[in-house]
């Protein structure tokens, strides 16, 4: 299992998707106005490829994390965001060298204001740490790019000044993303630690009513065998051979149920039963689930958690039933693998509408998780370590 | 119908009675929106100050220092409004930033007109922009941001006319507030779409711990039959005399006496005092060694016994009733009356190891359908947080070692702890 980060991704894997079309918006919009300023300040170019290089580099930054944001790609890794900053930043020094000499006002340079916005995109996605300091390294460097374009400036000014209000834009909407991480990321563990003890409380509740149905149902069996024999015995004072063959034969059949339900994993309850409402499909497990190594307990309980809301899913499908679901566990070496396929009676946009938030939970929680719809057969493998 | 299978609990038992839909959903505050503006605000206006200063010191004729005092109460009252969220520190900051920004860039625009080229006279109209004003719906944001650019256009405005300079159009401010409208635009209708699968990830979540209680009642519940009646019904079976022995009849009637009682599961496992707990004759452990001394086992006891009674209610009940069902064993399967029970103790854990020199067996060839290690044992104790060893030859005897988390490190039990 992946060490979940704090970030909204990967707390709220879910309600992130919903940031992927502001991600999306940020990275276009931000092309859109370097290529305006481009062309506006052409006359400030005097380097035109490295002014076109530049541009070319920002459209990859922005296109990394267009990329990286959509929901079946989750989570967006470091790496993903090292990249497409070091890549900004190249964008930044392509631009000052296109402008190299004639650069005449700051107002007119896209750089800074385009990484601020890059960065601004990637606020759900990262660490507030990682944004902020990634983000005071580059403002370092825009400083630096800035000092040396002074002499070229046409307004008359202190370098100070004009550093400062080169970084401004960038600084500004980086500290601003970093914010915004840090505020929904404490957020969000405010509200789970509350929905978490709710929860709990609930469930606390509920203990005394399962622990009684759990009572009824070997209160059946006793009732039926055991208590009837016990007090023959009791009432007799003496063991016959027909006790004795009677008391083998009840212990046998208690010790075959009791065998059956302890060795039930959660899953193969979770398809017999429908979770807790239970809503009772005997054998159901036999036909959908296989997991000859007993590896599905080895789950964490955000995995299982996952896991059953996305098949707890499939009950809304309508007509959908268990011949249409198949769910593989195998242990390959030490390394746990899981298989789930769905016939299902989507096309593929709606598919991916329907399930993307779950896909984008799933791959919070499973390190990596590959998802195949060839219609009308969706396919998720994904494989895990020991809980 | 199988054990475990039927239910009293109704679907309405199980809804989320304490959770109405609306508390399901993580909605982003309004306090994460602020703080992101509000960055943004803090930057610029420092921004102001740093570049104010600088000009200063660049052209020290100039008088430039209204303009870096004008930034001190927008600076004050950004830090109250986010600080106490207080809608009137909001307005304030809108008014006295208002009137700031005015003063700043009349200060500007009253030097040489070579500063008026400087992008530093935007930084107080944006931070206007960023005034946040803790609103927690779209409308109300927009609302905010929008008084804000008012206000920052009016009072530039007005400081340009005033000082009969031409009136410039500011695209920077106009650009950070249409970035910051859009995105918040944006944000609420992409949120609407993933807003409806929250809930059904958190009742899933419930479901889980539901079920994971559910299967450790079950666990307790079979631990249970396993060291009553299927143990009994075993000691039946296996009888060689005709009258029932007066142990087991003692037994038998207890048995009776718990499953036809009410509430046998709801029972906490066996608790020891918590003021006696200190003392190792309190521990189901030393029950449980007293009790097979009374079917005729001998016991011999070596190591820190005292380390078992440091131990917490459950892992301590847990480790009694699966070192009891490890005596027994060695009673009905050992073919010796002899035991060794050792103590160890370490800094994470306490184990607890039953040795026996008896007949042993090969643990490959176990029949799976036999409980008692797995269930009363193993299953038993991994329910507390704790592990079990098991080795055994043939001829040569078996040693189970079972470890709980002592006190300091102690397993969570969950939702299960009652």
């Amino acid at each position: 299992m992946t060490t979940l980060e704090r970030t909204r991704q990967q707390l709220d894997p879910v309600g992130t998707a919903g940031a992927a079309p502001v991600a999306i918006f940020l990275c276009s919009g931000a092309l859109l106005y370097a290529t305006f300023m481009t062309l506006r300040s052409q006359s400030e170019i005097s380097h035109p490829v490295f002014a076109l290089l530049a541009l070319a580099l920002l459209g990859i930054a922005a296109l990394i994390i267009i990329c990286a944001v959509t929901p079946t790609r989750a989570p967006l890794t470091r790496g993903t965001h090292v990249a497409a900053h070091a890549i900004a930043l190249a964008a930044i020094v392509c631009e000052a060298l296109g402008q190299f000499g004639s650069n005449a006002f700051i107002r007119t340079d896209w750089g800074p204001v385009t990484f601020g916005v890059l960065l601004v995109a990637l606020g759900p996605y990262r660490p507030a740490r990682e944004i902020a300091s990634c983000g005071v390294c580059s403002a370092i460097v825009i400083g630096v790019i800035t000092f040396l374009q002074v002499p070229s400036f046409v307004t008359p000014g202190p370098a100070l000044a004009f550093i400062a209000l080169a970084v401004t834009p960038m600084l500004a909407l980086c500290l601003s993303a970093a914010a915004f991480s840090h505020g929904v990321v404490a957020s969000i563990e405010r509200w789970q630690a509350q929905a978490e003890e709710t929860s709990v409380s609930l469930v606390r509740e509920l203990r005394t009513g399962i622990a009684r149905s759990v009572q009824q149902d070997r209160v059946t069996i006793l009732n039926r065998d055991v208590l009837p024999f016990f007090t023959g015995v009791l009432a007799r004072g003496t063991v016959s051979d027909i006790d004795r063959d009677r008391a083998r034969s009840i212990a046998e059949s208690i010790r075959q149920v009791m065998v059956e339900e302890v060795d039930r994993s959660w899953l193969e309850s979770l398809v017999e039963s429908g979770g807790v409402q239970r809503r009772n499909r005997p054998g159901a497990a036999r036909v959908v689930v296989s997991d000859p190594h007993r590896v599905a307990p080895a789950m964490t309980v955000s995995q299982r958690t996952a896991i059953r809301a996305f098949l707890v899913a499939f009950t809304d499908i309508p007509d959908f039933t268990r011949d249409q679901l198949r769910i593989i566990f195998t242990d390959f070496q030490g390394r746990r693998e899981g298989i789930i396929t769905a016939q299902l009676p989507f096309f593929d946009s709606a598919m991916r509408s329907a399930f993307a938030p779950f896909f984008a939970v799933l791959r919070a929680v499973f390190a990596n998780l590959e998802v195949e719809y060839i219609r009308p057969e969706l396919t998720l493998r994904f494989s895990y370590d020991d809980a | 119908m199988p054990l475990g299978l039927s239910t009293q609990l109704t679907p309405k038992q199980l809804a989320p009675k304490q959770l109405r839909p609306n508390q399901l959903t993580p909605r982003i505050p309004s306090r994460s929106f602020d703080g992101a503006l509000n960055a943004v605000a803090y930057t610029c206006l420092i921004c102001a100050v740093v570049s104010t200063v600088a000009f200063q010191l660049f052209r020290p004729s100039a008088i430039l220092w209204p303009a870096m005092v004008a930034i001190a109460p927008m600076l004050i009252l950004l830090f109250l409004s986010a600080r106490t969220r207080d809608i009137c520190f909001s307005i304030a900051y809108l008014l006295v930033g208002a009137s700031c920004t005015f003063l700043f860039v009349l200060t500007f625009y009253l030097q040489s007109p070579a500063l008026i080229e400087s992008d530093a006279l935007a930084l107080p109209m944006v931070a206007l922009v960023m005034v946040g004003g803790s609103a927690s719906h779209l409308a109300q944001r927009l609302a905010w941001c929008t008084a804000g650019y008012l206000c920052a256009e009016i009072s530039a405005g007005t400081a340009i006319v005033l000082t009969d300079q031409p009136w410039k159009f500011d695209a920077t401010t106009l650009l950070a507030y249409a970035v910051v409208s859009l995105i918040f635009i944006v944000s609420c209708i992409s949120r609407r779409s993933s807003r409806r699968f929250q809930p059904m990830l958190h009742r899933a979540g419930r479901d889980e711990q539901l079920a994971e209680m559910r299967h450790r009642i079950e666990v307790k519940a079979a631990s249970m039959l396993h060291d009553t009646v299927l143990s009994h019904l075993s000691a039946i079976a296996n009888s060689v005399e005709n009258d029932l022995d007066p142990d087991l009849r003692v037994q038998v009637d207890h048995d009776l006496e718990i499953l036809s009682g009410d509430e046998w599961l709801t029972e906490a496992e066996p608790r020891v005092d918590p003021a006696l707990q200190q003392r190792w004759e309190q521990s189901p452990v030393y029950g449980a060694i007293t009790e097979a001394r009374i079917f005729g086992l001998e016991i011999e006891c070596t190591g820190d016994f005292d380390a078992v009674s440091r131990l917490g209610a459950e892992p301590s009940g847990a480790l009694g009733l699966a070192v009891k069902q490890c005596l027994v064993n060695v009673l009905h399967h050992s073919g010796l009356t002899r035991a060794e029970v050792a103590v160890f103790d370490s800094e994470a854990d306490v184990s607890v190891m039953v040795i026996d020199a008896g007949r042993g067996f090969n643990v490959a060839e176990t029949a799976p359908d036999r409980l008692g290690i797995r269930n009363s044992v193993r299953y038993r104790i991994e329910a507390v947080g704790g592990t079990v060893q098991l080795w055994s030859t043939v001829g040569r005897g078996t040693s189970i070692m079972i470890s709980v988390p002592s006190r300091s490190s102690e397993h969570s039990p969950g939702v299960d702890s009652s």
